[in-house]
């Protein structure tokens, strides 16, 4: 034993020396970015590394797609990247074809910047993406150094266009969704003229998503003269015993139950508040995170709910529905921020063909350029008008407003 | 059954426990290789790498506490997320607690010292009593520090999370990329298996060899158990907190979702499989269980796995002709591109599998620690008599 | 901060169904747990899949008798018919586990096993979400007639009456096999002493095995009343009232029937009421999560003050 702890401690000096000579070529050595097809030039400029990007003759050009395509989101990423594929689909830009590239953001802080650093390491021009507000927030330093630009189709959280920090916003980061605070300003509008509603109990996931959107809610509500009774109750994702808050709300008699969270929870939590008898009729609004098909599994029991869902249909919007059923066989109503990610796409490959500038079969991609470009876009999109205002968020957006009849999702009029 | 399992016993005897005693500076060698080459590999790769050499230091931490003390802990998250949120509340601007940052190299011991505050505060109560509820309670703790973590709002953001999160600075070189993350993660591996292996050796380290051993005989021999076993309990909650207070800045966006109790799974699983108690083994299970599952996802392992187009072909048209005779409605398999991110999907599945195989198996791990990898073999032998306290 | 009005009468007799309904579906589980530690001195984690397995065969069921368009008789029928297949499917799964996982490792040392069980816990799990449903829950058929019994203030719907009954009645059932039949009585013996039991002729393994089904068989049909009454279903579904049970063994004291039942209740209460009375304290609002930090904190203190639980002996520390 002696003979061997001798033995053994020397190979730790040895590899601990070893690892310290490692260490500091590593701290010294530079940064080696990858080859692959065509390849990154510095353009030279000092805010977020954008280069310049050749594509070589007879390559594609890549634009990336980070959503969740595993995972408890994935009936909301699925669809999404299915969309914004969609837009991409046959799309031929200055004698280029255009190739998706797919990462799983897994909707999580971890999986954001993975996807993020896959997608940089795959050459890809700008990306669709990440779909949630975690993910995104986690991964925007990572395409800001990469200066590559990147629309959100559904991170919607109020904070990601203006972090802390000395240089303000990122400029390589825009999106298409509205942002929680337009949307609760849309239900409670809707629950206090519509549904006459004075009393609002409020449920809440206790996400970064269903924390904000259930705080804006009360807010609006309570600004527009309503009160919220009882304590907003907060759960958290895989909750199914929602017995104690059905209680609560029972109690508290509101004249509407309001859920900010995802479908997941809301199908247990519908059948059980309705098999409660007092509340069999109460009405129920939620929003984005609910309005999916898996949702309508709650059979009778999401009968009569009201689903607030952003976005309005814009001009492209049939234009979408058509190549999104040919392609993916999917119903683009199902697909909750697919016409989002659809326009989002849509953004990225006008820019490009925008700043593009060919020369002998090779198309050179300015990144500082098609930031510019994005920036500064309009488009007639499936969801509206969409122009991007202060800090990359969309300007001006609407709200429409679902009501389930007969298991199915229809348009309410206001 | 026992055939087979006699089988792999002899096959160990043969191989195994020569294997690595032969190879023991030549695999000091590879990993000095790796150290050195590492850093050359691309952002993604390095992403990987970083993991890699987080979990492996996780695991030495844990080490001490299931492999050397002998006391399951299966709620190790909680140390990590304490270290991380002491670097991350005190260290971002968005921290509702506190206005202004403190700098990382202050906060670094300062996480390290609270965990191994808030190890002594939970061991205290719970060491004493049997080691069947350690077990629950820690697991318990890993999900209650993250319900706090969760609702206590006006400390920790709740789930909006906190972020920009001070930097490591080195005065010549700002550690805010991956490769320089790596490299933090590395040197504090390399102190962290240079304490234990210290510790293991030391008087200390045999009083928890002791107790893992016979709890009652360590007593008479005049240890004071749970003295020792705070001890073992502290080191590896401070080695938890160390890597939750590198994981903070690196990830630069600490929020309670990133503190499940997968982590703890992962980590007691590369430490189990790889095998207790030794220092290679958590390496190896760190590779394995961390390592392989990223790899899978990669670009160039879809590429690798293009070339076995011909394979799914093969299989499909087996299944097809299956399907055929059978009238039953069997699966294709998806394009050999697509096997990696199929194979990391269904991980946690593997790991289970694993988990209950070297139980049953191989009950040391795969790369089991000399004396532990004895003991083992001693126990199958002679089975313990019911009633004695083991 | 809890308005006030909360505090009427109606509200606490409904938490306090709450708290009985899900004591009852605790109580259920923990039946498994004790009984497991009683004859093999380990913590049977994957007493939660168990229970998963249960309400997953339960739904499979329902959904065979036609899902939401069951009605009239059909419904008495089709949940008998689900109870009798989750009893049988977790069984033979506890079987299995027992013969797979734990009885190669029955002289082991002691963490052998529970590494195992977490193992087969882990796998469980993870087998049904990830590659049976892609992580997607299922829902039970909302099939129950709807209606509520009142008496004063206390209002409780047939389906939690019916969950409350039912748990009642088989853990009486349980009670008679343990304490009158010949194989019970094989079994309290070889909880008493394995090798003991051995020498009076007691097959040890047969009645290990019967333990691991009649505990099986038990949170087989807490997962069926668990899918009935909360309708959401998932492979992970088993972990935390998995863990709530055997905390609530705990509290009982592990080993002791009677106490793992006793030990349900007051975990089911202490959740529900607990922290709905936490709330009724000025500026405290706390949210559906608590209850696992009540639950957690309640382990704790007994551990201190009682180490061997409610109804427990009292035992030599082990290691």
């Amino acid at each position: 034993m002696v003979k061997s702890r001798g033995h053994g401690s020397r190979w730790i000096w040895i590899t601990g020396l070893v690892g310290l000579l490692a260490i500091g070529m590593a701290a010294c050595g530079d940064d080696d970015s990858g080859g692959g097809t065509g390849g990154f030039t510095d353009a030279g400029y000092k805010t977020a590394g954008f280069k310049s990007v050749t594509v070589d003759k007879d390559q594609p050009i890549k634009i990336g797609i980070s959503s969740a395509l595993t995972g408890d989101v994935k009936g909301l990423g699925i669809p999404i990247a299915d969309s914004a594929e969609t837009a991409a689909a046959d799309v031929t830009i200055k004698g280029h074809k255009v190739q998706v590239v797919r990462e799983d953001d897994l909707c999580s802080a971890e999986g954001g910047p993975a996807a993020a650093d896959r997608l940089i390491k795959a050459n890809v021009v700008a990306a669709v993406g990440p779909i949630c507000s975690g993910g995104t927030r986690a991964s925007l330093a990572a395409y800001d150094k990469a200066g590559i630009t990147h629309i959100s189709p559904s991170a919607t959280a109020g904070d990601l266009s203006s972090p802390v920090r000395p240089e303000g916003p990122y400029v390589t980061f825009f999106r298409v969704p509205v942002l929680n605070a337009d949307e609760a300003e849309a239900q409670a509008k809707y629950a206090k003229d519509t549904l006459k509603a004075k009393k609002a109990f409020v449920v809440f996931d206790t996400d970064d998503y269903g924390k904000d959107l259930g705080e804006q809610f009360q807010k609006f509500f309570k600004a527009g003269g309503g009160t919220i009774v009882g304590s907003p109750a907060g759960y958290e994702k895989k909750t199914t015993d929602f017995k104690s808050i059905v209680s609560n709300i029972k109690a508290a008699k509101p004249d509407v139950v309001y859920l900010a969270g995802f479908y997941a929870e809301a199908t247990p939590f519908i059948q059980q508040l309705r098999a409660e008898a007092d509340l069999k009729s109460v009405p129920f609004i939620s929003g984005d995170g609910v309005k999916n098909d898996e949702f309508l599994k709650a059979g009778a029991a999401a009968e009569g709910a009201i689903l607030a869902l952003p976005g309005a249909h814009g001009t492209e919007f049939a234009n979408y529905t058509k190549k999104y059923a040919d392609k993916f066989k999917g119903d683009s109503e199902a697909a909750t921020f697919g016409p989002e990610a659809y326009d989002a796409m849509t953004i990225i490959l006008k820019a490009i063909e925008k700043v593009g500038t060919d020369s002998g079969g090779v198309l050179t991609i300015d990144l500082k350029k098609l930031n510019d470009a994005i920036k500064t876009a309009t488009l007639s999109g499936a969801t509206g008008e969409i122009k991007f205002g202060n800090n990359g968020n969309r300007a001006g957006a609407t709200t429409r407003i679902f009501k389930i009849t007969n298991g199915k999702y229809e348009e309410v009029k206001k | 059954m026992p055939e087979i399992r006699r089988q792999l016993l002899r096959l160990r005897a043969n191989t195994w426990e020569r294997l690595p005693a032969a190879l023991r500076p030549f695999t000091w060698f590879l990993i000095s290789l790796a150290v050195l080459i590492i850093p050359t590999f691309d952002d993604v790769w390095m992403r990987m790498f970083f993991l890699v050499a987080l979990y492996a230091t996780l695991g030495m931490g844990l080490n001490v506490v299931v492999g050397l003390a002998g006391l399951l802990d299966l709620g190790f998250v909680a140390f990590f997320a304490t270290g991380a949120y002491v670097v991350a509340m005190l260290g971002s601007p968005v921290s509702p607690a506190v206005s202004g940052t403190l700098n990382y190299w202050f906060l670094l011991p300062l996480a390290i010292g609270v965990g191994a505050l808030v190890g002594l505060l939970l061991g205290l109560p719970v060491l004493p009593l049997r080691g069947d509820y350690l077990a629950i309670v820690t697991l318990g703790f890993g999900e209650i520090i993250r319900i706090l973590a969760l609702n206590m709002d006006n400390y920790t953001r709740g789930s909006q999370g906190l972020f920009e999160i001070h930097k490591p600075d080195l005065g010549f070189r700002h550690i805010d990329d991956v490769r320089s993350f790596y490299v933090l993660v590395v040197v504090a591996a390399l102190a962290v298996w240079f304490v234990t292996s210290r510790l293991r050796e030391s008087r200390v380290g045999r009083a928890w060899e002791a107790i893992r051993e016979d709890e009652d005989v360590a007593a008479a021999m005049g240890i004071n158990t749970t003295k020792y076993k705070l001890m073992a309990f502290a080191t590896g909650a401070s080695v938890g907190a160390l890597g939750g207070a590198i994981f903070a800045p690196f990830i630069d966006f600490v929020a309670p979702q990133s503190f499940t109790l997968i982590v703890s799974i992962n980590v007691i699983a590369l430490v189990i499989i790889g095998g207790m108690g030794s220092t290679q083994g958590v390496f190896a299970g760190a590779l394995l269980l961390i390592g392989v599952p990223e790899l899978l996802q990669f670009q160039e392992t879809a590429d690798f796995l293009k070339h076995f187009g011909w394979l799914r072909d093969v299989i499909n048209a087996l299944i097809s002709g299956f399907n055929t005779i059978t009238f039953l409605d069997v699966d294709k398999l998806p394009p050999a591109e697509d096997w990696g991110e199929k194979l990391a999907l269904y991980r946690f599945i593997v790991f289970g599998a694993l988990l209950v195989l070297v139980m049953v198996l191989r009950p040391s791990g795969l790369f089991p620690s000399k004396r532990r990898e004895r003991e083992f073999a001693r126990r199958e032998e002679e089975p313990v008599p019911e009633g004695t306290a083991v | 901060m809890a308005p006030l009005f909360l505090t009427s009468a109606e509200f606490w007799a409904d938490q306090l169904v709450n708290g009985l309904t899900t004591g009852s579906i605790y109580a259920l589980i923990a039946l498994g747990y004790t009984m497991v530690y009683g004859v093999l001195q380990l913590i049977n984690f994957a007493h939660g899949e168990v229970f998963m397995v249960g309400a997953f065969a339960g739904f499979g069921v329902l959904t065979a008798f036609g899902g939401e368009d069951i009605s009239g008789v059909m419904i008495t029928v089709s949940i008998l018919v689900a109870l009798i297949a989750a009893g049988a499917a977790s069984a033979a799964t506890a079987v299995t586990i027992e013969r797979v996982a734990y009885r190669p490792l029955r002289n082991a040392p002691r963490l052998a096993p529970l590494i195992s069980a977490i193992g087969v816990s882990v796998f469980l799990s993870h087998l049904v979400d990830d590659f049976f449903l892609n992580g997607e829950s299922q829902f039970y058929p909302q099939i129950f007639p709807t209606g509520n019994v009142s008496a004063g203030p206390l209002s409780i719907s047939y389906l939690q009456l019916f969950l409350i009954g039912a748990s009642l009645a088989m853990m009486a059932v349980l009670y008679w096999v343990i304490q009158r039949t010949r194989t019970g009585r094989a079994i309290r013996a070889v909880s008493e002493s394995r090798d003991n039991s051995a020498l009076m002729g007691i097959d040890v393994n047969r009645a290990i095995v019967i333990t691991f089904a009649l505990g099986a068989v038990m949170a087989g049909f807490a997962g069926v009343l668990y899918g009935l009454f909360l309708s959401s279903i998932r492979g992970s579904m088993g972990f935390i009232p998995g863990v709530k049970a055997f905390t609530a063994a705990v509290l009982g004291g592990i080993g002791s029937i009677p106490g793992a039942v006793l030990g349900g209740y007051i975990l089911g209460f202490a959740e529900t009421i607990g922290r709905e009375l936490l709330n009724e304290i000025p500026g405290v609002n706390l949210p559906n999560q608590w209850k696992d930090v009540i639950a957690f904190a309640l382990l704790v203190t007994i551990l201190i003050l009682r180490p061997s639980g409610i109804f427990g002996r009292k035992e030599t520390k082990r290691a």
